[in-house]
């Protein structure tokens, strides 16, 4: 017979040890810094992070994680900062090449170890004494690392405006004011010439601009507009443009037939592809005979967004080159002094310290 | 406070949901202890319904059914033995008839040892012992029909309800379940059941009630109801009735 | 014989403790496939690590476990009909909505997801028995799984549309790992937060485990023997479908586990329901907890526990189907 105690006993075992949980356990009470295994750096540091979290360190770290979905993107980021090869431990594998992070980190790949569905136990065996992620993470991955003890900054990085302070914000973390600063103003300072010559035009004509991506999954043949918070949106209106697609529903690249773009009719066309070259992606759009009618294939003005080694419309340090591109593509009058070649030279060397031999490297893949 | 029945109907009607014509109509007749009625008539004929409005299953519209207040609450004092009973799931004999004791036990409460014991003896009562481990859906008909009636039994009700307890029985167990039948009456229960059948009636009921098409044409004692006339009113077939050595026989007429 | 009775359930009450103790010790940390109990004096990461995220989670897998075993058996028992589980009729999809909106609209919060669950999947319940009562063909518990089928589909439908209206970075991921299962994300506080209306059913339950005998007979049959047929498989419906959607607010749909497990129970406990409830209620509960271990031990990233649970509990459930020795009528 069952006996009858079960229940009680079964509550009784689930109340000891919750009482005995309780008892043990202080979430975060020890102190947040670990031994770091270099060069001891004893000032604390404190910053405020996307979430507007103050996160305080005893010292800068020495041993950061990139954990979680599109944290990789973020890298770009962290990689503009001295030492970054050797402060970062581990980072989430995303749907990005390394190509880039090898030249800056030769070790990155095997540093790439994480999955994008990573748990807190797999980054806590990492012993991290800082861990990044992105700002959506922090209920639930954010929360549970806390819960271990272990400092998680989170950072957004997907708007024009976040660029500045979250890099300033960044450079306080890391123990690097100046080098952050330097390029919260290198952000700032091309985000506000780029206003300030749009202002300078009286009377400007703002363009109509469609961005399209082709060659999304499960659809290849369609051709598809971000949604409307995306940084695409906002690089069109950054570079003086007027973005066609801001009734369009959806939150995340949404197909359109071909019968709303010829609705809309723009100026002018960018065209992105992450897949494919973006040129065989204008190709495969001027040649729909529908296309044909379209007033941007007539004048010529469907462009392929550049890509090196990330397209330049990603939420990813390169934003900043692919709204000068399009401003120059928008208004080529205004923006004549705007040299192109020279802007990428400036981007590559002001953030990635990249010389003239290095940038061979970008030149090769713009195929400029 | 002694009652006059155990179990009393009053111009009972019933009539199902949007159905046109009533099932039972204006049933009125009485069950007393130690006595058996069998409640004959053909298929159709409203004998199942009586049978639930009996049980309090069914709320009449009109009439109503009394139970003599001595006997205590309806669920002790009435058992039913339903025609057939199908489970996916296989309960073991004594598992099954341990449900009987239900009606003594609270709302969440499980059975006690004395609720085993009661089964028990009703096992050997019976004569089933040797089934208590054997999972219900592997009994013969006749098995079945036997853990249906000991189920009603552990309940110990004195008022015992039964739906064509002996439809699908073949002769030896039929003449087994009517015994025992006659015996649990003789016992001083109550015991009411339902056929199709007039020779299974005639063996041991005490009276007789026959419907049709939901109305009682007669309630009389057995050997009375069981006549050629009525018989024939009942199912339209011509039929015999003999008595031979004291039993009544039903038998077609040439 | 009453020696061999106590036995098994000893033996099964034993199992589950040990296992729940292993499970401590079982994970990706420090490195896989478990942590010496060593540790836990030496270094006080792990010791952090079992005590907040281990614990609850272990605790909620046997808890969610343990309310879908015995929530199926007490479903499989209601409807007379061993197929049936606790997603059934509607509930599952109901449940998923609700908690879809609660990602979408109400920022995750675990409280809200759990309620916002637990509403519609009542709601979907009462839709499901609604619609059946309209409809004119077969039996009741047809009519209940023809109902079922409809209303799942149309909840089902209002997830894809919260799936397309999701963003699909944040909240979309969240949603699909939801309708997987997962419990990685489990800490005391949403534990404790489940804790009233889970203990509260299976308490319940438990209590029934009699009583959901005497309704697996016809209603007029159980009628006789006391019962209020209508009423008592209302109210545990109720209870089941209120204790599983506060569960699966928790740890996400995880299918199989309220379909499989009271077979196993059965098979080795019995039918009756004073030994397949508790039986249900302790295999469910180890079983998935079992399934969580394997889903944060095998890969780098979390498997969602959904997924396990569905290649372990089909698995098992073919084996305990095919080599059933007796036929069994549904």
């Amino acid at each position: 017979m069952m006996p009858r105690l079960s229940l009680r006993f079964a509550l009784a075992v689930v109340l000891a040890y919750l009482l005995a949980a309780c008892s043990l356990s202080s979430p975060g009470s020890h102190s947040a810094s670990l031994p770091s295994d270099s060069a001891p750096s004893p000032n604390p540091v404190q910053a405020v992070d996307a979430l507007g979290r103050v996160v305080s360190l005893g010292a800068p770290p020495r041993r950061i994680v990139l954990a979680g979905k599109a944290s990789l993107l973020l890298a770009d980021a962290l990689y503009a900062f001295p030492d970054a090869p050797q402060r970062v431990v581990a980072l989430t594998k995303g749907k990005q090449s390394l190509d880039f992070l090898k030249l800056l980190d030769p070790d990155v790949q095997k540093k790439a170890v994480l999955a994008r569905e990573v748990g807190p136990e797999q980054i806590a065996a990492l012993h991290p004494d800082l861990v990044i992620i992105k700002s959506f993470l922090y209920p639930k991955l954010g929360k549970s690392l806390e819960a271990l003890g272990i400092p998680v900054f989170t950072m957004r990085l997907e708007a024009p405006e976040q660029y500045p302070r979250e890099l300033r914000e960044l450079g306080k973390l890391l123990g690097e004011e100046k080098r952050g600063d330097a390029l919260a103003d290198y952000f700032a300072g091309k985000m506000d010439f780029l206003q300030q010559t749009l202002d300078s035009a009286n009377g400007l004509s703002k363009p109509q601009v469609l961005v399209l991506r082709s060659g999304i999954r499960g659809n290849r043949g369609a051709f598809a507009v971000p949604p409307k918070n995306w940084i695409q949106t906002r690089m069109v209106v950054l570079a003086g443009g007027r973005p066609v697609w801001g009734s369009v529903q959806g939150s995340g690249w949404t197909p359109i037939p071909l019968e709303q773009i010829a609705a809309w009719n723009p100026d002018v066309i960018f065209v992105v592809s992450y897949q494919r070259p973006p040129a065989e992606a204008v190709k495969k759009f001027t040649s729909l005979r529908l296309a044909s009618a379209l007033k941007a294939v007539r004048d010529d003005k469907v462009f392929p967004i550049p890509a090196d080694f990330i397209s330049w419309d990603q939420p990813d340090t390169r934003w900043i080159l692919g709204a000068q591109w399009m401003a120059k593509k928008m208004h080529p009058d205004l923006f004549a002094p705007l040299d192109m070649r020279e802007a990428v030279s400036e981007f590559y060397r002001t953030l990635y310290g990249f010389d003239e031999s290095r940038l061979k490297a970008v030149w090769a893949k713009l195929g400029w | 406070m002694k009652c006059r029945f155990a179990l009393e109907a009053h111009a009972l009607t019933y009539r199902y949901p949007k159905a046109a014509v009533p099932a039972v109509l204006n049933a009125d007749f009485g069950l007393s202890r130690g006595e058996v009625v069998a409640v004959l008539g053909p298929n159709g004929a409203g004998k199942s319904t009586l049978l639930r409005l009996l049980l309090g299953f069914y709320r009449p519209q009109s009439g109503e059914v009394r139970l003599c207040p001595a006997l205590g609450a309806r669920r002790k004092a009435i058992a039913f033995v339903p025609q057939r009973e199908q489970t996916p799931f296989a309960f073991r004999v004594a598992e099954y008839m341990l449900l009987g004791r239900t009606p003594h036990l609270g709302f969440l409460a499980s059975p006690k040892p004395e609720d085993l014991a009661e089964v028990a003896l009703t096992l050997r009562k019976l004569g089933i012992e040797p089934l208590a481990d054997k999972p219900i859906t592997a009994l013969s008909g006749g098995e079945h029909q036997l853990v249906l009636i000991g189920r009603a039994l552990v309940q110990k009700a004195p008022i015992l309800l039964l739906d064509e307890p002996t439809n699908h029985l073949d002769l030896g167990n039929r003449y087994r379940v009517l015994t025992l039948l006659r015996s649990l009456a003789d016992e001083g229960r109550a015991v009411l059941f339902t056929t199709h059948d007039p020779q299974s009636a005639a063996v041991i009921a005490d009276r007789a009630v026959l419907m049709k098409e939901g109305s009682i044409i007669v309630d009389a004692p057995a050997k009375e109801a069981i006549s050629e006339a009525n018989l024939s009113q009942l199912y339209g077939a011509f039929v015999r009735v003999e008595s031979v050595e004291g039993f009544t026989v039903v038998l077609p007429r040439r | 014989m009453v020696k061999r009775r106590s036995f098994k359930w000893i033996v099964l009450l034993a199992a589950v403790f040990l296992l729940g103790v292993a499970s401590l010790f079982i994970g990706r940390y420090p490195s896989p496939p478990w942590m010496p109990p060593r540790a836990l004096f030496t270094d006080r990461l792990a010791l952090d690590l079992v005590l907040t995220l281990r614990l609850p989670r272990v605790l909620a897998a046997l808890l969610v476990g343990a309310v879908l075993g015995a929530s199926g058996l007490a479903m499989q028992m209601l409807f007379r009909n061993p197929l049936v589980e606790p997603g059934f009729l509607g509930v599952s999809q109901g449940a998923a909505f609700g908690a879809a909106l609660a990602i979408l609209y109400f920022a995750s919060n675990p409280f809200a997801v759990q309620a916002s669950a637990a509403v519609f999947g009542l709601a979907a319940l009462g839709l499901t028995y609604l619609f059946a009562r309209r409809l004119r063909y077969g039996g009741w518990v047809l009519r209940m799984v023809l109902a079922g089928i409809a209303v799942s589909a149309l909840f089902s439908a209002g997830v894809g549309l919260l799936k397309y209206l999701a963003d699909p970075l944040t909240q979309l991921p969240e949603i699909v790992f939801w309708l997987l299962g997962g419990l990685w994300a489990t800490r005391w506080s949403a534990l404790l937060a489940i804790l009233p209306a889970t203990l509260l059913g299976l308490a319940v339950l438990f209590l029934a485990r009699w009583r959901l005998n005497v309704l697996v007979l016809e209603d007029d049959a159980a009628f006789a023997l006391g019962a209020r047929p209508g009423r008592e498989r209302a109210l545990f419906l109720v209870v089941s479908v209120v204790a599983v959607a506060a569960a699966v607010s928790l740890s996400g749909i995880v299918a199989w586990v309220g379909l499989m497990i009271p077979h196993l129970a059965r098979r080795f406990y019995g039918v009756d329901g004073r030994s397949s409830l508790p039986a249900s209620l302790l295999l469910g509960g180890a079983f998935t907890l079992l399934c969580d271990d394997l889903s944060r031990t095998i890969t780098v990233g979390e498997i969602p526990l959904g997924i396990i649970t569905a290649l372990l509990g089909s698995l098992a459930f073919v084996v305990l189907l095919a080599s059933e020795g007796r036929e069994v009528e549904l």
